[in-house]
């Protein structure tokens, strides 16, 4: 009988779970477990300093190419930048866990509402590569779901062609993904980028997703359905960017003033 | 049964699941299940009520730091009440011999691997399905629960060799 009862709560707690409130619950269990989170993953991380190491420089070059690019182009002494043209604030974060080998796989990052983190902050690689988005916080931890979790959708853009599709994760491979609903009259090539469609609330415009790796016609016969290698891999970040849209809850609100 | 060295299995298993299994980023096709171990190698004469309580404790606990609210559980809860019959039924047992002590080759022989083995692969392909729940990419469902049922055996063997002989002291 007590199991039965058991049973029946356990079945109602999953059946009536969401992304939402299971990221909730691993933000809660970060807030006991977080610390040896951290230690684990400050151990891991040792050993992948060198790569990240070349990897920061190189990006640090490719910075100060487009910095240079940029103040021969730009002769104008200075321009006072208004704060409104600030679209996007980024902090930079370590990953302190990640899963990829579930259906709904989240990732646990070191900083919290303490550090201005918040909700629906798009979470990238130091490269500007997607990853995912932050649903849950706590004061020291933030928990993100990932491109590899089958709940999430994403609008994604062909960088050559412009035309629209949706990202989706089926679950089978942590190195690539699905990108759907693209118009049968796309120009699509194998090798294509997939950014970020620019209508994204929460990424950057246009941020990179990955390159087509396969394409093949839907089953209805009437879009595309490509499989996309990932640029970010994951599983082996160790450092992500953490990126708030300044103007979300302004379009929020705008959204639910013409709602009402 | 050595209480102590039930405790310290109970840890390492713990760690090994939360800090080190779940973080694993091989492939999506392997995701190997450990933390049941320590409810298979409960005493034999252990009372249902007990195994159900500490089913219940490990479901929970995974669940909280796997974020799948209710799924571990809802899972460990089956298996820990089919134990004892499974105990009987592949282990080699008769519920009239009053055997008591830790499952181990020891004492029920060639059962022991019958047992094990088939407790895994049931909590496998009840994980795997309750999870996914969806008849969709059915090869790789079952491709996942192949090579991980396959994963968590070989891990759950290394322990059991690890710890049997302590444990049973």
């Amino acid at each position: 009988m007590v199991f039965i009862v058991l049973e029946i709560i356990a079945i109602h707690c999953y059946a009536y779970s969401t992304p939402y409130t299971q990221a909730r619950m691993v933000a809660w269990s970060n807030a006991v477990f977080g610390r040896i989170y951290s230690a684990v993953a400050d151990v891991s991380n040792f050993f992948s300093l060198r790569e990240e190491n070349i990897s920061l420089t190189e990006h640090i070059a490719a910075l100060e190419n487009r910095i240079s690019e940029l103040e021969t182009t730009q002769h104008t002494t200075s321009v006072k930048v208004d704060k409104v043209l600030l679209r996007y604030r980024y902090t930079p974060a370590r990953v302190v866990s990640s899963s990829t080998n579930h259906s709904r796989n989240f990732m646990t990052i070191n900083k919290g509402t303490k550090d201005g983190v918040v909700p629906d902050m798009a979470v990238m690689t130091p490269e500007g590569y997607a990853v995912g988005v932050v649903v849950g916080c706590t004061e020291n931890f933030a928990v993100a779901k990932t491109l590899l979790n089958v709940d999430f959708r994403l609008g994604g853009v062909l960088a050559e062609d412009g035309s629209h599709g949706s990202v989706v994760w089926s679950g089978n491979d942590n190195q690539t993904i699905d990108f759907v609903e693209l118009s049968k009259y796309a120009n699509v090539q194998e090798g294509d980028m997939v950014k970020v469609a620019g209508f994204s609330q929460y990424f950057p415009k246009e941020a990179m997703i990955g390159h087509i790796e396969r394409i093949e016609t839907a089953e209805n016969g009437a879009s595309f359905r490509c499989r996309v290698r990932l640029a970010a891999d994951i599983g082996r970040l160790s450092n992500v960017v953490l990126v708030r849209n300044v103007a979300m809850d302004e379009l929020k609100d705008l959204e639910e003033f013409i709602k009402d | 049964m050595n209480a102590r060295v039930y405790w310290v299995l109970v840890l390492v298993v713990f760690f090994v699941q939360v800090f080190v299994l779940n973080n694993l980023s091989v492939t999506p096709l392997v995701a190997p299940m450990v933390y049941i171990l320590p409810l298979l190698l409960l005493p034999i004469e252990s009372p249902q009520w007990k195994v159900l309580l500490a089913g219940l404790i490990t479901g929970v606990v995974v669940d909280l730091t796997m974020g799948t609210i209710g799924l571990n559980t809802m899972i460990t809860l089956p298996v820990a009440m089919a134990r004892r019959p499974l105990l009987y039924a592949l282990g080699g047992l008769s519920p009239m011999s009053n055997e008591s002590g830790v499952p181990s080759v020891k004492r029920m022989g060639i059962h022991f691997h019958r047992y094990i083995i088939s407790v895994v692969i049931i909590h496998s392909i009840l994980f795997y399905f309750a999870e996914w729940l969806s008849f969709d990419n059915f090869g790789t469902l079952m491709l996942r629960i192949l090579c991980s049922t396959l994963c968590s055996l070989l891990l759950d063997y290394i322990i059991i060799m690890l710890f049997i002989k302590r444990l049973s002291a």
